[in-house]
């Protein structure tokens, strides 16, 4: 890993491209999002988001946004059922009660964009806060265009660090988490209508990695999730993007995901464009991803109250899910340089049956419905 | 791999394109906004011109074409022109684009517009961005520019076309 | 898994020919953007980490996640 990183170093340092690197990446334009997540055990999250793109100057440029999350978490009772009157918390949040939802995550993001002919270097910084949870990361990326910019090589990285702040006063020996992330990807036009791109992550997590709010009831016992204090990751990815067809582009995305708690997954996914018009594009995708489990996760009436590693969550389990969508992209032509483009989709979640999730929710699998809109104008 | 890796990456293209100080490429071209008129480089060798290739994809390439009606104006009485080559896979977007334009400068754009389907012009001169111009003067190209005209560097193509004008 | 990967690739960079920057036309279109729907691939790089074990080597890096 460290001598591939090297190599790919010594060629963007020595390569200095008098091409350019691709279209303009700085512009003038401001984005309203809302997206929604909504499924069948009770979570629900609303999620504006502001962004806005400035050009400072002929090379760089300002990206600033702020994104809410508003989350909503029914209480449900679960377990064994000889906890009667414990109200039990929602995987993904903790009651709060703050501004009628049961949490509230707010989230800032400032990066600078520097471009000229030969390269794109992004940075910038992440903050997000909610009342039992705050991160802050900072992170990089460099692009480099060779040969009229067919093969883009592009290297990037992140570090991010959170605090746990549990609510019902729970005290953790740990109570923070950090992550390192090395991020590489190489594009490579495969014609005028096609290209391919390989991407790569490697991702270094220690600290407190279980959620705070996840326990176990077995015969005997109540105990808390307890996982490793560390786990490295490697994902890669190969997309294809492709128009074989006039007005037509489909896009074929395979990625791979390993661990060194053993968890694998395969993620399938295919979205198919259509230009229905100059200005209207209509899509639809299909995604499907299969994981195998962690080494430490069992079946749940196998646990034991000495167990080094306990585990309720099904995200560490075995499963499938299926998601199916449909999306479109429309830009009014009544608007000059057709400057506002507005994006709508939809798309259906669903896991197949698992046992911990019948253990946690009380259903046998997870069902969400998602939607995203937004709106972009270009000055 | 290594070596697969380098020389993937050292590869180099011959530049043989014409330069600045070089006769412009000959070129005979349908008329983007006028039936059976073809626009022709010969018509241009005792003219000074503003050579530009554009298409309706390139943001950069409609932004600047209201500058280059201002310049066409503006030096129309000086034997002055502008000649936009678009290279659009389809005409119909570009002549879509010309008739917003003249909707919007509320008079017929000052640009000659040709259209160069098989993009032998960019090809000619080895484009390696779009939209680029030449500033060409009685057939001989006297000055280059790469990318479109903003209002930091449209000074610099006034004061290059005033000096040829003297 | 590696070798396989590389031999696509190779086999992929085998086939390409040069593609000029005048000749960007059908790639400079939105649906041809790794991610022409980008509030959508937001959310799933937001939605899919937080309800799956995985993550990582997605298509634009909008610089955290912040998830739990």
């Amino acid at each position: 890993m460290q001598m591939i990183l090297k190599y790919l170093f010594i060629i963007l340092a020595v390569i200095a491209s008098p091409f350019k690197l691709m279209a303009e990446t700085i512009k003038d334009s401001v984005t309203f999002s809302y997206s929604y997540y909504s499924d069948n055990v009770g979570v629900e999250v609303l999620s504006p988001l502001i962004g806005l793109q400035q050009r400072l100057s002929e090379k760089w440029g300002l990206n600033a946004s702020i994104q809410v999350d508003a989350i909503s978490a029914a209480s449900m009772r679960r377990g064994s059922g000889n906890v009667t009157d414990t109200v039990i918390m929602d995987a993904v949040s903790g009651a709060s009660g703050r501004g009628g939802y049961d949490d509230l995550r707010v989230a800032p993001t400032v990066s600078f964009v520097y471009e000229d002919d030969d390269f794109l270097f992004t940075f910038g910084s992440y903050y997000s806060n909610e009342v039992d949870y705050e991160t802050i990361a900072g992170f990089m990326e460099l692009s480099n265009g060779f040969n009229d910019a067919n093969t883009i090589i592009t290297l990037g990285g992140s570090y991010e660090t959170a605090k746990w702040s549990p609510i019902m006063n729970r005290a953790l020996v740990d109570d923070s988490k950090t992550q390192r992330q090395l991020n590489a990807s190489v594009m490579q036009l495969i014609n005028d209508s096609a290209y391919v791109q390989v991407r790569g992550s490697y991702i270094v997590q220690d600290g407190f990695l279980a959620s705070p709010y996840h326990y176990l009831i077995a015969d005997g016992f109540a105990q808390f999730d307890r996982y490793p204090d560390a786990r490295n990751s490697t994902a890669v990815a190969i997309q294809y993007v492709g128009s074989h067809f006039e007005d037509t582009s489909l896009h074929l995305n395979y990625r791979y995901y390993k661990d060194d708690w053993e968890i694998r997954s395969h993620t399938l996914e295919a979205n198919f464009y259509y230009d229905m018009m100059d200005n209207l594009t209509l899509g639809a995708r299909g995604r499907y991803y299969t994981q195998d489990g962690a080494e430490f996760a069992k079946p749940i009436g196998e646990y034991s109250v000495n167990d080094d590693y306990i585990v309720s969550d099904y995200k560490y389990t075995s499963f499938d899910t299926v998601t199916m969508g449909l999306s479109c992209h429309y830009k009014p032509g009544f608007f000059e340089d057709e400057a506002l483009g507005l994006q709508l989709s939809y798309d259906y979640y669903s896991t197949d049956d698992n046992s911990y999730i019948k253990n946690w929710y009380g259903k046998s699998s997870i069902e969400a419905d998602m939607v995203t809109f937004a709106l972009t104008y270009d000055f | 791999m290594k070596k697969i890796v380098v020389s993937i990456l050292f590869s180099v293209a011959v530049f043989a394109a014409p330069q600045v100080g070089d006769k412009a490429v000959e070129f005979s071209l349908p008329s983007l906004t006028l039936k059976d008129k073809t626009v022709k480089m010969q018509d241009y060798n005792n003219k000074l011109i503003l050579f530009n290739v554009w298409a309706s994809w390139c943001k950069g390439c409609k932004k600047e074409m209201p500058f280059f009606h201002k310049l066409g104006k503006k030096y129309a009485q000086d034997n002055f022109e502008v000649v936009a080559i678009n290279i659009d896979k389809k005409g119909k977007k570009a002549q879509s684009y010309v008739k917003k334009l003249n909707e919007k400068l509320g008079e017929i754009a000052k640009i000659t517009f040709a259209y160069d389907k098989k993009k032998s012009m960019p090809e000619a001169y080895e484009a390696k961005v779009v939209p680029f111009s030449l500033l060409i003067n009685n057939g001989k190209i006297i000055k280059s520019y790469y990318g479109s005209f903003k209002e930091d560097n449209e000074h610099e193509v006034i004061a290059d076309i005033e000096a040829a004008l003297k | 898994m590696k070798i396989a990967l590389i031999m696509i690739a190779l086999l992929i960079l085998s086939g390409c020919t040069h593609v000029a920057p005048y000749e960007k036309e059908e790639l400079a279109t939105q649906k041809m953007l790794a991610a022409p729907m980008t509030t959508r691939a937001a959310f799933d790089s937001h939605v899919f980490p937080i309800r799956e074990g995985s993550f990582g080597a997605e298509s634009g890096f909008s610089g955290g996640c912040g998830c739990k």
